[in-house]
């Protein structure tokens, strides 16, 4: 008789598309209060705005659509609403995918009714580029020049009072990027060593890992790792947001994605193994 | 089930379900709005790289404030779409050669910018002394000492694993090479682990869009 522990290396994925389901509506509706630490990364993100110029404007550039809103979103919410609670300018600019600019605009609008900040007074956005590198060694020499008007009122960017005294990125206080692609290597590239301002990254977690060397040099002072990034600094803030109730979902489906991965591997041991033969060895 | 909720969130909910439906199996309607998905998106590109960039950086100043000499520009760009004749596509070639004339200058400025302060970044004391320890921090010279030695020793083995020009027979050679071998599985597992709570991140955000906004859950 075939051992039935032989099968588990062939379960329907249906049937385990319906557990992990099951798993996350369960996270999402019964929070369980796990651990989460604050990794030095997050601390050094949190740390970059806390002790950022308050005279001088910082840049929040996104480079994300829907597909990956699920991590991006919410590390471009948290970002904001610190910026936001330090009463510090800010603008927005967008690369690569054009839904960036209108998704983080969006946001920034709800963020700013509960906020109370005004557009052109207290933020801006400088909308999307398709050029990233002419315009970001343009952003170097001349802002007003480069992006020549504001994405939403359309007029000339020096007449909106938040970019008094603002001319290039020598007046830039923090830049912090939050991308679902490699944008970060054209920002160290080309801008970084051009200013003082702290360059952080919020990466989706599929490249987080890969960063961790610009890290460890100093050329990016912090990171949001993913999902868990946004959750570590909404608890930095004090806030509890979508993030600090996905973790528990995101725990629970690796915890089960571990269990998965060790029952498909006994099942292909169990299934290589030869039968016994009639009690001979 | 409030029906007064915006036609958006319906349509955002009927196209997640719909997407979700190939986990099932394939089917038309997820067909259907993965074609209506990605067109979408190209439409949207079309449209916001002639309002942001375009029509602000280029044809207002060119139409409205007497900067005409971008009108170059136009032929420049239309230069490239000479590759379809057989007669005139040299002349993309221009174009071509200006394009990379700027890039390689810009490459070549970004790589250094970006990978010096690494080699930099990669030079580390092997032993620690405890003056050099930044002021609050937790870590102890030993502690640090050893994480040193250990990125010293797992960047030169990575390193050496690249060494394809000749063939590894020292047998010292062999076994850094495959130390770098293990060492970059590592980073694999890693990197693994990241993208399957991507992946779960993403998947979270929908059924909480539909659990949250669609039928209004939690």
């Amino acid at each position: 008789m075939a051992n039935p522990l032989a099968r588990l290396d062939a379960i329907d994925r249906r049937y385990l598309y319906g557990v992990l389901l099951l798993i996350v509506v369960v996270g999402l509706l019964v929070p369980i209060p796990l651990p989460l630490a604050v990794g030095p990364q997050a601390r050094g993100f949190y740390d970059a705005i806390e002790n950022a110029d308050p005279n001088k404007i910082a840049i929040v550039s996104t480079l994300w659509s829907a597909s990956t809103q699920g991590e991006n979103r919410p590390q471009t919410s948290v970002v904001l609403q610190h910026l936001m609670r330090k009463r510090m300018r800010f603008a927005l600019i967008a690369f690569g995918d054009p839904q960036s600019t209108t998704l983080a605009q969006e946001l920034a609008e709800e963020l700013a009714r509960e906020n109370n900040y005004v557009y052109g007074k207290d933020w801006i956005n400088w909308g999307f580029r398709a050029d990233i590198a002419g315009t970001l060694k343009g952003l170097v020499r001349d802002i007003n020049e480069t992006i020549k008007r504001d994405s939403i009122m359309k007029k000339p960017l020096a007449e909106h009072p938040v970019m008094a005294g603002i001319h290039n990125v020598k007046d830039v206080s923090v830049i912090a990027e939050v991308s679902a692609s490699g944008n970060y290597v054209s920002w160290l590239g080309l801008v970084v060593g051009s200013t003082d301002a702290p360059f952080c990254y919020a990466p989706t977690s599929v490249m987080a890992p890969e960063l961790y060397t610009y890290l460890d040099s100093g050329q990016m002072k912090g990171m949001l790792f993913g999902i868990k990034g946004a959750a570590e600094y909404e608890r930095l803030l004090g806030i509890k947001g979508f993030t600090t109730r996905a973790i528990t979902p995101v725990s629970l489906s690796l915890v089960l994605l571990f269990v998965l991965i060790g029952l498909g591997n006994y099942g292909m041991y169990a299934s290589r193994k030869k039968p016994s033969q009639g009690g001979t060895a | 089930m409030e029906w007064s909720h915006p036609i958006g969130v319906w349509v955002g909910a009927i196209g997640t379900l719909a997407l979700f439906s190939l986990i099932y199996r394939e089917n038309r309607l997820y067909r259907l709005f993965e074609h209506l998905f990605i067109g979408l998106a190209a439409g949207y590109t079309i449209k916001a790289v002639w309002t942001e960039t375009l029509k602000p950086q280029w044809w207002i100043p060119m139409t409205e404030e007497g900067r005409w000499p971008w009108v170059f520009a136009l032929a420049g760009g239309a230069l490239f779409y000479t590759i379809f004749t057989k007669k005139y596509n040299w002349m993309s070639r221009i174009s071509i050669g200006v394009l990379l004339g700027f890039a390689a200058g810009q490459s070549f400025q970004a790589t250094a910018n970006v990978y010096i302060p690494q080699i930099r970044g990669s030079f580390k004391p092997l032993w620690v002394r405890p003056d050099m320890i930044p002021e609050g921090s937790l870590v102890t010279p030993l502690g640090q000492s050893l994480s040193n030695i250990l990125f010293v020793v797992i960047i030169v083995s990575v390193m050496t694993y690249f060494f394809f020009s000749f063939e590894q027979r020292n047998k010292a050679l062999q076994t850094t090479a495959r130390t770098g071998r293990l060492m970059l599985m590592f980073a694999f597992g890693a990197i693994f682990g990241s993208t399957v709570m991507a992946r779960m991140a993403l998947l979270i955000d929908r059924v909480w869009f539909l659990m949250n906004r669609w039928l209004g859950i939690g």
